[in-house]
């Protein structure tokens, strides 16, 4: 049964670095994405956040960005991977909302340069998301050697990718539909 | 808790555990829970989420 509202799941570009390749990697989400009837997205570039690096919590928030967030029933979170970590500013933006995230959906998309495709950016991106009160599912999307993986206009190259987007796309949505009906009508310590 | 946004009833989903970020919040802590539970609320009509302290007679916002 379709939900009677849209879903909104916007896509996270984790990273502000110039020449980023991850920048092509997340459009192609938000343009998969796109392509679903019934679910509404936009890009949300981190670098384009008006968010002060020397405070935190509530007092940093962007109202912009907060509200977005409030809408979205699920998020993609596109990640490059530094030194087996994620950049230092997706964990800044993705601390100033809390109340926004609890009970939705997530689906991260690793991206590299190398074999692993962001595989441990991921591992490692996971226990902050649960902690924020997000779901996470148990598909991702690795894009190895992202280098060559895209043009310059960022035309993707090889469409064995596109498979596995679907499949990721379609457990994401069944999360984000499922958890709707969860927030909406499931109270928490209580009856239904 | 009203939703802000359509006025609906909303449903109380979730006792979230914050770690307190300020002083302010770390007065407030709960010790044997070693942080400041928040009280999340979702909209059944328009979606909209909005949380509540319990020591709290308004929305967080």
């Amino acid at each position: 049964m379709a939900p009677d509202r849209p879903l909104f799941i916007p896509v996270i570009l984790g990273t502000p670095r110039r020449g980023r390749m991850s920048e092509h990697a997340a459009e192609l989400m938000r343009a998969e994405i796109a392509k679903r009837p019934g679910v509404l997205t936009e890009l949300i570039d981190v670098a384009k956040l008006p968010i002060p690096v020397d405070d935190a919590g509530e007092s940093a928030k962007d109202p912009e960005f907060s509200e977005t967030i409030n809408r979205a029933d699920a998020l993609v979170i596109v990640a490059p991977e530094y030194n087996h970590g994620y950049p230092g500013l997706l964990k800044h933006v993705l601390d100033t909302n809390l109340k926004e995230y609890v009970h939705k959906a997530a689906g991260i998309v690793g991206v590299s340069a190398g074999v692993f495709g962001g595989a441990r950016v991921i591992q490692n991106l996971i226990p902050v998301l649960r902690e924020l009160g997000l779901v996470t599912i148990f598909w991702d999307v690795n894009f190895t050697s992202v280098q060559s993986r895209f043009d310059e206009s960022g035309k993707l190259l090889d469409e064995s990718f596109l498979p596995r987007i679907e499949k990721f796309l379609d457990e994401l949505c069944w999360m984000a539909e499922t958890l709707r009906h969860g927030r909406s009508h499931v109270t928490v310590g209580g009856s239904t | 808790m009203t939703c802000l946004k359509c006025g609906a009833a909303m449903n109380h989903q979730a006792d979230k555990l914050v770690h307190p970020v300020t002083k302010e919040e770390a007065a407030r802590m709960t010790a044997t829970l070693d942080g400041v539970i928040e009280r999340i609320y979702a909209c059944p009509n328009c979606g909209w989420i909005d949380s509540r302290r319990p020591t709290e007679t308004s929305p967080s916002r």
